[in-house]
C-alpha cells in the first residue's frame, strides 16, 4: 500500500514537472525570439535545401549552405545571436525591393474611406518594410499597397497603370531578384499578391513572425538548384 | 493483457504530456510534399559514341521522363525525409536502350542540441532494361553520420557506409559489397576562410573477380578562401592509397576551383586531378595477364567468354561553367570541359586499355528560361569529341536537347 502511494506521488510530481517544463519552454519560445541559427534551419527547410546538406548536419552546415547562396545578414551570421527585423530585411534582400519601389512606381493614393487621388510617387517610409499588394480581377489590374508607417498608422496606396502586373513585375525583376510570389485566390474572384515587409526597427523577430513570413510563400531571391539525381543503368564507379 | 489495457490511458497521457513538453522545440514542423517532373528530349547523331563498327554514327531521338516526389517532415529535433523518383527512357529506333529506373530514398536526422547531429540515410536504385532481356541492376547504399561541434567553427564528423551492387551480367564480376568509413575535422578560421581534413577508407569485395578485394584510402585537405563577397576559391590536395591483389600503390590527387559571381553572372573555373579505378567486363576469347575466365549463357542465348579488366585512369579535368542572367528570367548557359585520361591496364592484350591516352572535349551552349518559379525550360546544344591513340576509341557527336522541369 505504501509502495502504491509513493508511486502515485511520483506520477503526480512527474506530471507537474512536465507540465511546468512545457509551459515554461512554450512561453520562452514565444517571447524570447529566435536565434539566427534557428532561423537558418527554418529557411533551409522552407526552400527544401535539407537534401543538399550532409546526412548529419549541425547549424553551421545550414549557415554555410545559405552563405554559399550568398544569403547572410549584414555583418555576417552569428548563429547564437537573436534574429532581428534588420537581419531579416538584409537576409531576404527586401531592402532592395523597397529602393526599387521608391525609384520607379508612380501611384494613386487612397486613404481608408477616401476617393482615389491624383497619381503620385510612392514615398515608402524608411522604416516601412511591410506591405501587401492586391489585384482585383473584377476591376481590372489594380494594385494596392498597405504601408505600415513610423507612427503605426496605415496608409493604403494603390495604382492602376495600364499593365500594372507587368510593371510591378518588371520593377521587381530589375533588382535581379524574385522577392515575392503571386498567389491567386480564384474563389473570391480576386488575385492577391502578397509581399511582407517588416518594420525596419531592430527588434527581435518571434518564431510566429518567421512562420508567418515563410507561410506567406515569399519567394526567395535565388533559384535553388533542383535535386535531380541522374540515373542510368550501369555499375556505380568507385567515386559513388 | 488486462494490465496493459488498464495502463493504456495512463501511457497515452504520459506520452501526450511528454509531447507537449517538447513541442515548442518543433520549429517549422509542417509536412512538405514536393512533387516534380522533368521531361527531356534529345537528338544525338552518334548515340553509341563510336566512329567505327556497326554502331558507328548511329543517330536517334530519345525521350526521358523523370517524375518524383519528396516528403519532408521536421518534428521535434528529428527531420524525416523520403523520396521516390522514377525514370523512363525511350529511344525512337534503338529500343534495346530503353530503361526504367526506380529510386527510393529515406533520411532521418536527429539534432538533440545545436552542436550535435546524427543522421542515417538509405538510397535504393533499381534499373531495368525492358527491351533487352529485362535485366535488372540494383544498387543500395546506407550512410550513417555523426557530427559534433566542439567550439564555434570547429567540428568533427564520422561516417560509415554500406553499399551493395547487383549486376545481371553472367560473370557477376561487377557485383560487390562495400564498407566505408570517414573521419573529418573542420576548422573555420573566419567567415572568409575554413579548412577541412578528411580521411576516407573503403573496402570493396567483389563477388566474382580475380581482384576480389580492393581497398582504398584517401586523405584530403581542403581550404576554402573567400576574400570578396562574390569570389570563392577552393584548393584540395590529397593522397590516395590503393591496395589490391597484384599490387599496392599511391598517387597524389588534387583539385582547384574558383567561383566568381558578379551581378548577373555566375562563373566557375575548375581543375581536378584524380586517379580513378575502373572494372570493365571484357568479351574476349584469348587474353593474357591477371584475369579469370567466365562462361555463361545470357538471356539471349549467346555463349561468350568473359574477363575482367582492372584499369587505373589518371584523369586531368579542366572545366568552365558560365551562367549569364542577361534578362531577369532568362540565362545563357556556357559549359566547357577538357579532360585528359591516361589508362594503365593490368591486362596486356590488344583488347585492353593498356597504354591508351584520350583527350575529351565537351562544349555546351544553351539557354534557360524560367517561366514561373516552378517551370523551367532549357534548350542545349553540345558537341563532344574524343581523340585517342587507339583509333577505335575516337568519336565526334552532336547533341541537341530540350528539357522542361516542373516542380510544385
Amino acid at each position: 500500500m505504501k509502495h502504491r502511494r509513493l508511486l502515485k506521488a511520483a506520477h503526480a510530481l512527474g506530471f507537474l514537472i512536465l507540465l511546468m517544463c512545457g509551459l515554461q519552454s512554450w512561453t520562452a519560445a514565444q517571447e524570447e525570439g529566435i536565434t539566427q541559427g534557428e532561423f537558418a534551419v527554418l529557411l533551409v527547410r522552407e526552400i527544401a535545401g535539407e537534401r543538399e546538406l550532409p546526412v548529419a548536419a549541425t547549424v553551421s552546415d545550414y549557415v554555410q549552405f545559405l552563405q554559399d547562396l550568398e544569403l547572410e545578414p549584414l555583418g555576417g551570421w552569428s548563429p547564437d545571436e537573436i534574429l532581428t527585423t534588420g537581419d531579416l530585411v538584409s537576409l531576404l534582400k527586401l531592402e532592395e525591393m523597397t529602393r526599387a519601389t521608391k525609384r520607379k512606381l508612380e501611384v494613386t493614393v487612397e486613404g481608408p474611406g477616401t476617393a482615389e487621388s491624383e497619381p503620385a510617387l510612392i514615398e515608402v517610409p524608411d522604416n516601412a518594410y511591410a506591405d501587401k499588394f492586391e489585384v482585383d480581377s473584377e476591376t481590372g489590374p489594380y494594385l494596392s499597397a498597405k504601408i505600415l508607417a513610423v507612427d503605426g498608422e496605415e496608409t493604403i496606396v494603390s495604382w492602376r497603370p495600364k499593365n500594372a502586373q507587368r510593371q510591378l513585375r518588371d520593377v521587381i525583376l530589375e533588382t535581379g531578384e524574385y522577392p515575392f510570389s503571386f498567389e491567386t485566390d480564384t474563389s473570391q474572384g480576386t488575385s492577391t499578391f502578397i509581399l511582407r515587409w517588416l518594420e525596419h526597427t531592430e527588434r527581435p523577430v518571434t518564431i510566429d513572425e518567421v512562420r508567418a513570413l515563410l507561410a506567406a510563400q515569399v519567394e526567395l531571391p535565388f533559384i535553388l538548384p533542383q535535386f535531380m539525381p541522374q540515373i542510368s543503368p550501369g555499375s556505380p564507379g568507385l567515386e559513388d | 493483457m488486462g494490465t496493459m489495457t488498464k495502463r493504456a490511458p495512463q501511457t497515452i497521457l504520459w506520452l501526450t504530456l511528454f509531447t507537449l513538453a517538447l513541442l515548442p522545440k518543433a520549429r517549422g514542423g509542417r509536412v512538405k510534399i514536393k512533387p516534380y517532373i522533368d521531361l527531356q528530349t534529345r537528338y544525338e547523331d552518334n548515340i553509341f559514341l563510336e566512329s567505327e563498327g556497326p554502331d558507328a554514327n548511329e543517330s536517334d531521338m530519345s525521350v526521358v521522363v523523370t517524375p518524383g516526389i519528396s516528403v519532408e517532415w521536421p518534428v521535434w529535433d528529428l527531420f524525416w525525409q523520403a523520396f521516390y523518383q522514377a525514370g523512363f527512357g525511350f529511344y525512337l529506333d534503338f529500343t534495346d536502350n530503353d530503361y526504367i529506373t526506380h529510386t527510393f530514398g529515406g533520411l532521418v536526422r536527429y539534432t538533440p542540441v545545436e552542436a550535435l547531429s546524427l543522421g542515417l540515410s538509405d538510397t535504393l536504385e533499381i534499373s531495368q532494361l525492358p527491351e533487352a532481356g529485362n535485366e535488372t541492376f540494383t544498387y543500395n547504399k546506407i550512410l550513417g553520420q555523426a557530427k559534433y561541434e566542439w567550439l564555434t567553427g570547429v567540428g568533427t564528423s564520422a561516417s560509415f557506409h554500406l553499399s551493395t551492387y547487383d549486376d545481371p551480367s553472367p560473370s557477376k564480376a561487377g557485383n560487390f559489397d562495400e564498407t566505408g568509413y570517414s573521419l573529418s575535422q573542420s576548422y573555420k578560421l573566419s567567415s572568409k576562410t575554413d579548412f577541412t581534413l578528411t580521411g576516407t577508407l573503403r573496402d570493396r569485395e567483389f563477388e566474382n573477380m580475380p581482384l576480389k578485394d580492393y581497398d582504398e584510402m584517401l586523405i584530403r585537405f581542403v581550404t576554402r578562401y573567400s576574400p570578396w563577397d562574390d569570389f570563392t576559391a577552393w584548393v584540395g590536395p590529397g593522397v590516395k592509397w590503393r591496395s589490391y591483389e597484384g599490387g599496392d600503390d599511391s598517387s597524389f590527387v588534387g583539385s582547384l576551383k574558383g567561383s566568381f559571381k558578379p551581378t548577373d553572372h555566375e562563373l566557375s573555373l575548375g581543375y581536378d586531378y584524380d586517379v580513378v579505378d575502373t572494372f570493365e567486363e571484357l568479351q574476349i576469347e584469348e587474353f593474357e595477364g591477371l584475369t579469370t575466365e567466365f562462361t555463361s549463357e545470357r538471356s539471349y542465348s549467346e555463349i561468350r567468354t568473359y574477363a575482367v579488366e582492372f584499369t587505373h585512369v589518371y584523369r586531368h579535368k579542366f572545366s568552365l561553367n558560365w551562367l549569364w542572367h542577361f534578362l531577369p528570367s532568362t540565362s545563357l548557359i556556357t559549359e566547357g570541359t577538357y579532360q585528359m585520361n591516361e589508362y594503365d591496364s593490368f591486362i596486356s592484350s590488344s583488347y585492353t586499355n593498356r597504354g591508351r591516352d584520350d583527350d575529351i572535349i565537351i562544349g555546351t551552349l544553351g539557354i534557360q528560361q524560367k517561366f514561373t518559379k516552378w517551370l523551367i525550360f532549357v534548350l542545349k546544344y553540345s558537341y563532344l569529341t574524343r581523340s585517342s591513340n587507339i583509333k577505335e576509341e575516337e568519336y565526334d557527336a552532336n547533341r541537341i536537347g530540350i528539357e522542361v522541369l516542373g516542380s510544385f
